[in-house]
């Protein structure tokens, strides 16, 4: 590489240490919003909690940038305007989600897969996801998670990405979990059941990912507080995946 | 040593904000009381840690006395009381305030006093708002605050 490429290569920002700048605590103290602002990632949608104050930066924020470019240059019909969503379900089947589309000049019909909505799919989405995360956030927040848990617990998150926690109210245990939804297990006579996975993102995530807008250490601590605090609302919050589901992660 | 509250808040960025205050100070009293209005008024979920590693949820602030509410239960922390006018009092200023500590105060909430009949409809307003419940010091107290869910 020349030397000129190279000095060039050192004054790009990465999203990481962009994510780092915009976000300094006396920024967010300024600008008076305590969640921070998201990283749009491009090819991927951003869904937002309905009251964070910057909506804009949703959905694909980077395709609507280059778009309302290319559509100044050359205005052509796009899918959208040509075809029609009809239904679509989740089928055990073929786990993956099945949609039907309707062609909306001749009315025919056609079917198709969701190929974004698959198991590896949303592994490799979530590791796309993981450039904005700084990782002194990641080190802060295993400090934390450290101080919520007994150390055999940590050691276990350490090692394995997870750990258990039985409620004293329900008396349904937990695995709390890096990346994936928490999964709420039952005693049933000689065995245990998976019920589901509850999956919740404070702030927002990114669609077909397990991956949310706060580094992965802070969600886990986020479900951790809402089960042992509000184990009622946690539930009823957390979008409750079924264990077959790609979104379940189990 | 200086009674000191704590707010970690889980956001996006470098890593949870840690705010610390001195409840001594009115400067930073006030400032952590409408950081802690805004963040109930947004959403958040506001836990404070009580015994044994229990959490237990916020449910109101009362700005006036600094006083988190929550739900009585085995974990609350020793530092809880019950709840009643005298407890919810506002904090006495200390003698050396300097101007404009107290421009634009968070604000206020009065608490009425216990009826004599709680099967009134007063005394079941009453008893929806403040039964069962127990407050903490707002300068006692380690609380993480937890955003509004996007899904998942």
């Amino acid at each position: 590489m020349s030397e000129q490429a190279q000095q060039e290569g050192n004054r790009l920002v990465t999203w990481r240490e962009f994510a780092r700048r915009i976000n300094d605590p006396k920024v967010i103290e300024e600008r008076g919003d305590w969640a921070g602002l998201c990283m749009p990632i491009e090819g991927m949608d951003l869904v937002l909690e309905p009251r964070y104050p910057y909506q804009g930066l949703g959905g694909d924020f980077w395709k609507r940038e280059h778009e309302s470019k290319e559509k100044k240059a050359k205005p052509e019909p796009e899918d959208d305007e040509l075809w029609e969503v009809v239904n679509d379900w989740w089928s055990d089947r073929l786990r993956t989600a099945v949609i039907i589309i309707r062609n909306k000049a001749t009315g025919k019909l056609e079917w198709m897969t969701n190929l974004r909505r698959n198991q590896q799919a949303f592994l490799v989405n979530t590791m796309m996801a993981s450039n904005v995360w700084p990782l002194e956030a990641e080190r802060k927040a295993l400090d934390k998670l450290g101080s919520l848990i007994s150390h055999h617990m940590f050691l276990s998150y350490l090692l394995t990405g997870c750990f258990l926690e039985t409620s004293k109210r329900s008396k349904v245990r937990y695995m709390f979990r890096k990346l994936r939804p928490t999964l709420a297990i039952v005693d049933e006579g000689n065995g245990t059941r998976l019920l589901c996975g509850l999956c919740l993102h404070p702030i927002g995530y990114y669609q077909d990912s397990w991956a949310g807008v706060m580094c992965p250490t802070d969600e886990v601590v986020a479900h951790l507080c809402m089960m042992r605090g509000d184990e009622k609302k946690f539930w009823a919050n957390a979008n409750q995946h079924p264990p077959d589901h790609p979104g379940c992660g189990a | 040593m200086n009674p000191a509250g704590q707010l970690d808040i889980l956001n996006v960025g470098a890593g949870h904000i840690e705010i610390k205050f001195d409840a001594n100070d009115p400067i930073e009293a006030t400032r952590a009381k409408r950081i802690i209005i805004d963040m109930l008024t947004r959403g958040y979920a506001l836990f404070i840690e009580g015994k044994d590693r229990t959490l237990c949820r916020v449910h109101r602030f009362i700005a006036e006395s600094g006083t988190y509410i929550i739900a009585d239960g085995p974990g609350v922390p020793d530092e809880a009381e019950e709840i009643t006018p005298a407890t919810l009092a506002p904090a006495p200023v200390p003698q050396a305030v300097t101007e404009g500590a107290m421009e634009n105060p968070p604000p206020t909430e009065d608490i009425p006093p216990r009826p004599r009949d709680l099967r009134s409809s007063e005394g079941r307003a009453w008893k929806k708002k403040y039964a069962g419940m127990k407050g903490v010091s707002m300068s006692k107290a380690k609380v993480t605050a937890v955003g509004r869910s996007a899904g998942g």
